[in-house]
């Protein structure tokens, strides 16, 4: 582990010839075009293949998201202006806008229909931290969803620190999510900023909106969801289990992973 | 204002269906609460911090010898600070107050100085001119919920920790003693009033909170911040170690029958005994532990001569 | 220095350290970049909002004054240029302090500040705010009629000295580089002041590299204890 901390010098070799990019922590003085560490966390250097290109990047933990193009997040939706919806990755953050037109097949009349504390799975298509940031549900290469839009209400949603949600995102190795598959099915949508949408098995049934009700059926409906019930505790168990799982594995060594979960989906 | 916090439908479905099963999403059941880690200081009196789940606070009681009011020569002054800094969340603004903290403030000052727990005549010295004025600044640190619990314990458990320099007094010339020079003096406490505080969801349709006539509310002891911006309704219910009702403070949520409303004060009297007697216990271990010390430092003084 | 800091230790916001310095107890919290409200919001940088609050009694012109001194700092030592339109809040809050053991402590400030600008450099850190170098402050006096400095004084000692001063120095590449911050009362000689300089750059690196290197080192292990 080779830690930085602001103040310190980067360990490299000021040759002109490599190109250099600089990524998270780091942090380039637009006077004298000289390159510092801006954060304390642990300094990654690498080369590309043929030494053209040098990546610089400090990877540290914290709980502030900052958007940066690209990434793949979850945001609640707080308000409508206009054709955009106001959407809010973190408390207390500036809020960010997510258009109308930025769905699959969507056009002035065909509209997407989202209310106010629902949850959406986007991606960043603009962050430039001088004016508003924009987010898109839509995969731009393809025009189809690409998994994003809509997180509905059968999941459910909470907050982990940013440094553990990259690596749940980004590093393949992570026994964590394949242990957790032992235990149980379930679906994952991941946000960079921190927020995690779980749901195990079928998750917890919605109610329909506006299903009026006649003596009938809510017999039928009684009915129903006592067969389905049993199934539905359980996996309301499991996503609660799933979701304090991948909490508390942000402070534990790996080798006690296998006794949380154990502890964990003992019901 | 404060700043809002948004909470997701997903969150708010997940937790309301799972209280429907009498799970919490901490795992607590739903009328256990959580079990607060109290802190005294070692050296300064009336200096105490409580750990309750991730709330945290801390109290620090001063006192100072001030002028009556005059309608109330004999008595002596108690205030209670709880403004709450944008430490405990960036929900809340400094110097400004928001609702929650006016009613926090409130039912702090109702459960403790309204209740008469500190005597305030006899911190009377020179009765119309001198009086101590006894002030409890409350600081919040970390908000997750049941402030006006843990505040409230905490302060009830400064003012047992506190200790006043002893004085005397010749005419209207008074000597304060310092704390080397004469033992410093408890305050006179009366009792101790302990908050529990209830929170009320309502399974059903929005529709039945006003027909009323299906009570079919469930009742939760120590709300985390998550239950509590999801809850339809509060019920603070102050009361001490002698099954005494010092107040009942209810606010939204469906009309509540009078079983049910026993049934939750005997439910906050345990808690309050429990309470009560764990800050005892806490008292008793650090009264001991100072007077080793001082007996310590008293034998080093005589062995010096 | 008898400083043991921790950090994380808040959940409700960004970063968060306490520190322990003699009878000082102090947190500080940091919590940003988040929106500003439209009088705070400066179009091409953070805004800074510092909340100094004592362990008893209403904040006064005292915590104003440790506000205005510690913004100066975090003004000069943030890279505010990262976070154009956001806001930076910063809580200090003092648990206990020298005032608690000693009648006449409110005269003095120092030892606050000094402790104020070390606490707030682990919050920093923890929420994880974009630094252009690292900082260590140092609480110092002179007694009368001698070049001798007493580091982290008593209330009693600052009572009797001829001056004291707090010396805050940025660190790069763990030495002591340029000064942040001096607060200087009571009348002293050029030579002592100098003589204080060097003295707090020593004692500024010792903290840097003894205490404030480890800790962080300890912490970044803590928030990627998975990864090992």
């Amino acid at each position: 582990m080779n830690v930085v901390l602001p103040g310190d010098s980067l360990p490299i070799e000021n040759d002109a010839s490599a190109s250099i990019s600089i990524g998270p922590g780091i942090y380039k003085s637009p006077q004298t075009q000289e390159i510092i560490p801006s954060s304390a966390g642990i300094i990654n250097i690498k080369d590309t293949k043929q030494n053209t290109n040098r990546l610089i990047y400090i990877d540290s933990n914290s709980k502030r998201y900052i958007p940066q193009t690209n990434d793949f997040v979850i945001g609640i939706i707080t308000g409508v202006f206009g054709e955009n919806y106001k959407v809010q990755l973190q408390d207390f953050s500036q809020s960010v806008q997510l258009s109308m037109m930025a769905f699959p097949n969507a056009s002035r009349k065909n509209r997407p229909n989202l209310k106010v504390g629902q949850a959406v799975y986007a991606r960043v298509s603009q962050a430039i931290p001088e004016i508003d940031v924009e987010l898109e549900c839509i995969d731009a290469t393809t025009g189809k969803e690409g998994g994003f839009g809509l997180l509905d209400e059968s999941g459910y949603i909470f907050s982990v620190n940013l440094n553990f949600s990259r690596e749940l995102l980004f590093n393949q190795n992570s026994p964590i999510l394949e242990k957790l598959a032992s235990r149980c099915k379930f679906e994952i949508a991941i946000g960079i900023n921190g927020k995690i949408w779980i749901k195990c098995g079928d998750g917890i049934p919605i109610q329909k909106e506006g299903s009026s009700s006649n003596g009938n059926e809510e017999e039928d409906n009684k009915q129903q969801s006592k067969d389905s019930s049993k199934n539905y505790v359980y996996d309301l168990k499991c996503t609660l289990a799933a979701t304090r799982y991948i909490q508390s594995c942000q402070h534990l060594k790996s080798e006690e992973i296998d006794a949380e979960l154990k502890k964990l989906f003992n019901f | 204002m404060g700043k809002d916090i948004d909470i997701s439908t997903n969150q708010e479905h997940f937790v309301r269906e799972a209280l429907k099963l009498g799970i919490r999403t901490d795992g607590r059941s739903l009328l256990e609460s959580r079990k607060p880690i109290i802190s005294l200081s070692p050296d300064l009196y009336g200096f105490v911090e409580i750990e309750w789940g991730l709330t945290k606070l801390a109290v620090r009681i001063s006192a100072e010898i001030l002028q009556p009011y005059e309608d109330r020569p004999f008595e002596g002054l108690f205030t209670i600070n709880t403004e709450i800094s944008p430490m405990a969340s960036p929900h809340f603004e400094n110097g400004k107050n928001t609702d929650d903290e006016v009613l926090i403030s409130r039912l702090i000052e109702k459960a403790i100085r309204r209740s008469n727990a500190l005597d305030l005549e006899s911190l009377c010295i020179v009765a119309g001119s001198k009086v101590w004025s006894i002030r409890a600044d409350i600081h919040f640190l970390n908000f997750d919920g049941g402030l006006i619990d843990s505040a409230c314990l905490g302060v009830m458990t400064a003012l047992q920790h506190f200790k006043k320099p002893d004085i005397s007094v010749n005419g209207e010339d008074i000597i304060i003693h310092s704390l080397d020079e004469r033992q410093p003096v408890a305050l006179s406490i009366l009792h101790v009033p302990i908050c529990v505080s209830f929170s009320f969801f309502n399974p059903g349709a929005v529709e039945e909170n006003i027909k009323g006539d299906l009570n079919e509310e469930i009742s939760i002891i120590d709300c985390t911040q998550q239950e509590e911006l999801l809850r339809d309704g509060t019920l603070v219910i102050t009361i001490n170690k002698n099954r005494e009702l010092i107040q009942i403070s209810k606010s939204g949520g469906l009309p509540i029958d009078a079983t049910m409303l026993m049934d939750l004060s005997s439910r906050a009297l345990l808690i309050a005994e429990e309470l009560t007697d764990m800050v005892k216990d806490l008292l008793k271990k650090d009264e001991q532990e100072r007077y080793k010390k001082l007996n310590l430092k008293m034998l080093q003084a005589e062995n010096s001569r | 220095m008898s400083a043991t800091p921790s950090t994380s230790i808040l959940s409700q916001v960004d970063g968060s350290a306490q520190l322990l310095l003699g009878p000082i107890k102090v947190l500080a919290s940091v919590t940003g970049p988040i929106e500003a409200k439209a009088r705070q919001e400066l179009p091409t940088l953070a805004s800074l909002e510092i909340i100094v609050r004592p362990a008893t009694g209403v904040s006064s012109t005292r915590e104003k004054l440790l506000e205005d001194k510690l913004r100066s700092l975090l003004q000069s030592i943030i890279v505010r240029h990262k976070y154009p339109r956001q806001l930076i809040q910063v809580v200090i809050q003092f648990l206990s302090s020298d005032s608690d053991h000693s009648a006449n402590a409110k005269a003095f400030t120092s030892n606050e500040l000094n402790a104020a600008i070390n606490c707030v450099y682990f919050a920093l850190i923890d929420a994880n705010i974009a630094l252009f170098s690292s900082f260590a402050s140092v609480s110092l006096c002179i007694l009368p009629s001698s070049d001798s400095f007493i580091l982290n004084p008593t209330i009693a000692q600052l009572n009797e000295s001829e001056s004291h001063h707090v010396i805050c120095f940025d660190i790069k590449d763990k030495q002591a580089d340029k000064i942040l911050l001096v607060e200087s009362q009571g009348s002293f000689s050029e030579k002592q002041f100098y003589l204080a300089i060097d003295e707090a750059s020593k004692e500024c690196e010792t903290i840097h590299n003894k205490y404030q290197r480890h800790c962080i080192v300890e912490k970044i292990r803590e928030d990627f204890v998975w990864k090992f």
